[in-house]
Formats: structure tokens, C-alpha cells, sequence
């Protein structure tokens, strides 16, 4: 029951956070849709594409190929902003759930009830979790609501697995975050580390077409986790990358909330 | 019985040190003032008390328990006032206090009374409130869940005279009922007006525990006498021999008694006066007397 109540409060105090964050992805989410006859089989744009550098168009997803069908489409660049946004709402969320209570000395007030810190991390944990499924479900349904009144979407396991591949590597993205939370006092350092590790991972990926070392690099990027074009096709997560994307997180939240136990609260 | 004990309780941020070796009992139902400047180790005190920080050594006991991991349950037992005030913005006071009840589980609170008492308007957002206002919702915050141990760092900052004056009447109605206050502060007067007991700490260490009366100087007293002749006259009439700090401001002379109050006065009135005022140092004279530049009281 106390647990619930700090949950709550959690989602009180991110209401207004959470609208901001669900109406950005939904309204992106809705306007990559609504271009989605302009691209399906668009000879000029496929032809346009063709001319692009390699490396672009890995950084985007872009697949010639996969610009025939609305689910190819959403895999390639509606896909990168979609996780690139949710992982950053994530990340962020993650970030400073400890480290502003620290940095604007909230928790004198929090860190002194008769709640225990590990209780306190995870209720927090708790409201981020419910907050991030929230937006990725309705920037999920938004995607299906509007790409059905479109198009027919032939593959929707395999689209709605592309989503969730976004979902998970959004909570591994937030495992990182709390270990940078509870480690940093300083919200905006925790902050700017936590956007600045999914930025400087998405910068790994785009750097996959560029062979040699720089491809070697692309494989600490979080947002290789997942090959998208295999899921449409096997209409299945691989084990190995669902293992990772949770187990990142879990480690993330574990850590986080051992360091936060042990530490000294300097408010 | 004894509410908080502490042995030999160390904390060092790093090498720099809080306090050192500190060693204090404070019994149900004391008003225990704490007093030092700033930097001294106040606060450093009261955060492991609160167990936001954990000692480096020595050892501590609330409420007979021996705290050597995190104990949330005894925080069910204390308030705790922190000198700086920092509360959700976005919510009202209404909510925050709503909020607070909640983590402390408390079925029924009077939030309106509390409120009434301290004139403080609920309805309005924790950021629209000015620093005194902020100090009494934390006020009510710490006490909504009637505490056996209030811990209040630096609690009247902020609080105009009267709320303050209100403050304390309340302070001590809680501690005829039981309450035992922890009271770390450097206003000295506010101790004076309180405190059963006193600690002073100075540079992490406690360099004096007793009662208020008790402390070093408190049989001194400060003559000012206005002469019904003009101009400085310590020279003229040797009034270095009354007190070789006799100091001349503003026409008048102020004497510092240490002791043979009436030989000091049968001196002083050897020369017709024309006004005088015998007064008691305050705390804050007596402090920056005995602690101040690190003499040692003894």
C-alpha cells in the first residue's frame, strides 16, 4: 500500500511530462502514416533512394526492398524516431528519478518517511515502467489505428514485434539511466550523460555501413539489439536480443537501487 | 528512558571532517538544544540521525534501537524540520501535506487546523509560497504524524515574530505531552526560550553539554550606566579596575561583571548616574565570548 502511494505520487508529479512526451511520438507516429501511399511503390522515390550512400540509408533502416509493404515502411525511418524518442523519454525518466530528487533537495522530504530506499527506488521504477508502456502503446495503437484506415496491414505480428523490439531497448536504455541517477546528484549531468549515451549509440549505429573499425564500433550500439527486418520475417523476437534488452534493464534497476541503499544522500 | 544515544559518532566526508567522536544521550521528554556556527557539524548530526548519511564510526541508538543499517520504521517515530525547505513546486499545499500523510499512513489528519493555527493558505501552490510560508507547511509536515521525536534544524528562519512566538508555544505544548525536541539552531535566544539542555559543537566536535543556566558566563552580567557627566570617563575614574574591558559608546559605559555583582555596582556608583541598565548576556554574547575563536571555555 505505501509502495502504491509513492507510485502514485510518481505519476502525479509526471502527468504533465507524460502528455508532452505521448503527444510528440503519437502526432510523429501519425504523420509518418499519413505518408505511407506517398512511399509504398513510389518508383521515383525508390529510384531517389538507390542514390543515397550506404551508410544513410542503415542509419535510417532504409531498405529499398522494404518500401513495397506499410510495414516496411514503419520498420525503417518512422521505426529509428519512434525508438530513438522512446528510448530518450526512457533515459530520461531514468535519469533523474533520483538524481532530481537529490539535486532540488526533494528528498530531504521523500528520504526521511518511513519508506526504505530500495522501497522508494522501485516504486519510482514502478511509475517510469507504467509511463513508458503507456507511450509506446499508444504510439503502437496510433500506428495501427491509422495505418488499418490506409492501408491493409498484412503482417501484424510481425509490425506490432517490431514495436516491441522499440519497447525493450526503450527499458534497456532506462536500466542505464538508473544506475546514472543513483550514481550523479546533479540532474542535469545524469540527464545529459543518459540522452548523451542513446545519441552517442544511435551515432555508432549510423556508423555500421562504414566498414572497418567503425562498423566494430556499431555493435556497442543499443540499437543494433535488434534485427527488424528478421522479426517481420520469422514474426519472432530472437531470444538472444529480448535476453539482453531485458537483462540490461534488470541489471540497470538491480544496481540502481543497490547504489542508492549504500550512499550517502548529500542534500 | 532514553530516546537517542550516540557513541563516539564520526563522520568524514572524504578527509575533510563533520564531526568527530560524538557522545550524547537525550532523554524522553528533553528539549535538547543544539547550537554552533555554521559548518560546525549541526547538520551533519542530524542527517545521520534522519539516516540520509551513514557514520563513518562510532555508533548511534533511537529509541533504543542501534542503527547500523537503514531502519525506516523509526523514521515512523520522528519529524524532522530541515532548515532548507524544498518541496514539490507543483503541488499545493493541500497536496503535498495529503501526500505526506499518506507515506506516513495516517488514517485521519487535521490539516485545516494546523493550518488555521499558522495562517497558512493551502490552496496555493508550494512555488507561489514565500520561505516563511514554505517553513510552515514543513512545519505542519513534520508534525502531522505526532512524532515522539521532532528534530528541527534552524526551524524559524523565514517565520515573522508572531508565527514564531506561536511556533514556540506550540513547541512546548507538544513537549508536555511527551514530545522530546531536538533543537539544532544558531540563534541562541531560541534556546534560551526552549531548551531543558544544551550542546554546543564547534569544528565537529562537542565542546560543552549542559543545562542552559549551567552554561560558561551565564553569572555575568553587562551594567550600561549613562553618568550625569558628560564625555568618556574610564581614564578620569579608573573604571579599569571594575573592568578592564570597559568599553565607552555613545555616552554610555558598559561594564562586564563577572562575579561580586554588588562590589562592581557600589563602584560603579561612586559618581552620580543618570541612567543604568543591568541585563544578562545573551547566548549569542556568551558564545562568541567563550567559542567563538576557539578558546577553551575552562
Amino acid at each position: 500500500m505505501k509502495s502504491l502511494n509513492l507510485t502514485r505520487h510518481e505519476l502525479f508529479l509526471g502527468k504533465k511530462n507524460l502528455l508532452t512526451w505521448t503527444l510528440i511520438i503519437a502526432g510523429l507516429m501519425i504523420m509518418f502514416v499519413s505518408t505511407t501511399t506517398l512511399i509504398i511503390d513510389n518508383a521515383e522515390m525508390a529510384e531517389l533512394i538507390e542514390g543515397f550512400p550506404q551508410a544513410l540509408l542503415d542509419s535510417f533502416n532504409i531498405n529499398v526492398e522494404s518500401f513495397t509493404t506499410f510495414e516496411g515502411w514503419m520498420a525503417s525511418e518512422p521505426y529509428v524516431f519512434f525508438v530513438l524518442l522512446l528510448a530518450s523519454f526512457a533515459v530520461a525518466l531514468a535519469s533523474t528519478s533520483i538524481s532530481r530528487e537529490i539535486d532540488q533537495g526533494t528528498g530531504e522530504f521523500l528520504f526521511v518517511t518511513p519508506h526504505s530506499r530500495r522501497n522508494i527506488f522501485w516504486s519510482k521504477a514502478g511509475a517510469d515502467f507504467l509511463q513508458i508502456s503507456f507511450v509506446f502503446l499508444i504510439g503502437t495503437a496510433v500506428t495501427f489505428a491509422v495505418g488499418s484506415t490506409i492501408v491493409s496491414i498484412t503482417n501484424p505480428t510481425g509490425l506490432f514485434l517490431v514495436f516491441l523490439s522499440a519497447y525493450l531497448t526503450a527499458l534497456a536504455t532506462a536500466g542505464i539511466g538508473y544506475v546514472l541517477s543513483c550514481l550523479i546528484d546533479n540532474q542535469r549531468t545524469a540527464l545529459a550523460l543518459g540522452v548523451g549515451f542513446v545519441l552517442l549509440s544511435f551515432l555508432f549505429k549510423s556508423l555500421a555501413g562504414m566498414g572497418g573499425i567503425l562498423s566494430n564500433l556499431a555493435k556497442l550500439s543499443i540499437f543494433q539489439l535488434f534485427d527488424l527486418f528478421a522479426i517481420l520475417d520469422n514474426h519472432a523476437l530472437s531470444f538472444s536480443s529480448l535476453a539482453t534488452s531485458l537483462g540490461i534493464y534488470i541489471i540497470g534497476l538491480v544496481v540502481g537501487s543497490e547504489i542508492l541503499a549504500r550512499k550517502n544522500l548529500n542534500l | 528512558m532514553e530516546i537517542l544515544k550516540t557513541e563516539k559518532l564520526t563522520k568524514y566526508y572524504g578527509k575533510t571532517k563533520g564531526i568527530l567522536d560524538l557522545n550524547l544521550e537525550i532523554e524522553k521528554g528533553e528539549i535538547f538544544g543544539f547550537i554552533g556556527p555554521n559548518g560546525a557539524g549541526k547538520s551533519t548530526t542530524i542527517r545521520l540521525l534522519m539516516q540520509l548519511i551513514f557514520p563513518s564510526s562510532g555508533s548511534f541508538t533511537l529509541f533504543g534501537q542501534q542503527l547500523k543499517v537503514e531502519n525506516p520504521r523509526i523514521r515512523q517515530r520522528i519529524g524532522y524540520l530541515p532548515s532548507e525547505i524544498n518541496f514539490y513546486h507543483e503541488l499545493t499545499g493541500k497536496q503535498l501535506l495529503e501526500l505526506s500523510a499518506k507515506l506516513y499512513e495516517l488514517a485521519t489528519v487535521e490539516i485545516e487546523q494546523w493550518a488555521e493555527l499558522l495562517e497558512l493558505d493551502l490552496t496555493k501552490t508550494v512555488k507561489s509560497y514565500s520561505l516563511g510560508n514554505r517553513k510552515k507547511l514543513a512545519i505542519i509536515q513534520s508534525l502531522l504524524h505526532e512524532p515522539e521525536l521532532l528534530i528541527l534544524d534552524e526551524p524559524t528562519s523565514g517565520l515573522d515574530p508572531l508565527i514564531q512566538s506561536r511556533f514556540f508555544e506550540l513547541l512546548k505544548e507538544k513537549n508536555a505531552q511527551g514530545m522530546t525536541i531536538f533543537l539544532s539552531t544558531h540563534v541562541l535566544s531560541e534556546v534560551e526560550k526552549l531548551c531543558h539542555r544544551v550542546g554546543i559543537i564547534r569544528e565537529g566536535r562537542l565542546i560543552n553539554l549542559s543545562s542552559v543556566a549551567e552554561l560558561p558566563g551565564r553569572a555575568e552580567r553587562i551594567v550600561e550606566v549613562r553618568y550625569e557627566e558628560d564625555g568618556d570617563l574610564r581614564e578620569k575614574y579608573s573604571f579599569a579596575q571594575i573592568d578592564p574591558a570597559v568599553r565607552y559608546t555613545d555616552g554610555i559605559h558598559s561594564f562586564h561583571v563577572q562575579s561580586h555583582l554588588h562590589e562592581a555596582l557600589a563602584a560603579i556608583a561612586q559618581h552620580p548616574i543618570s541612567d543604568i541598565i543591568i541585563k544578562q548576556p545573551s547566548l549569542e554574547e556568551l558564545f562568541m565570548k567563550y567559542y567563538g575563536r576557539g578558546e577553551d571555555p575552562k
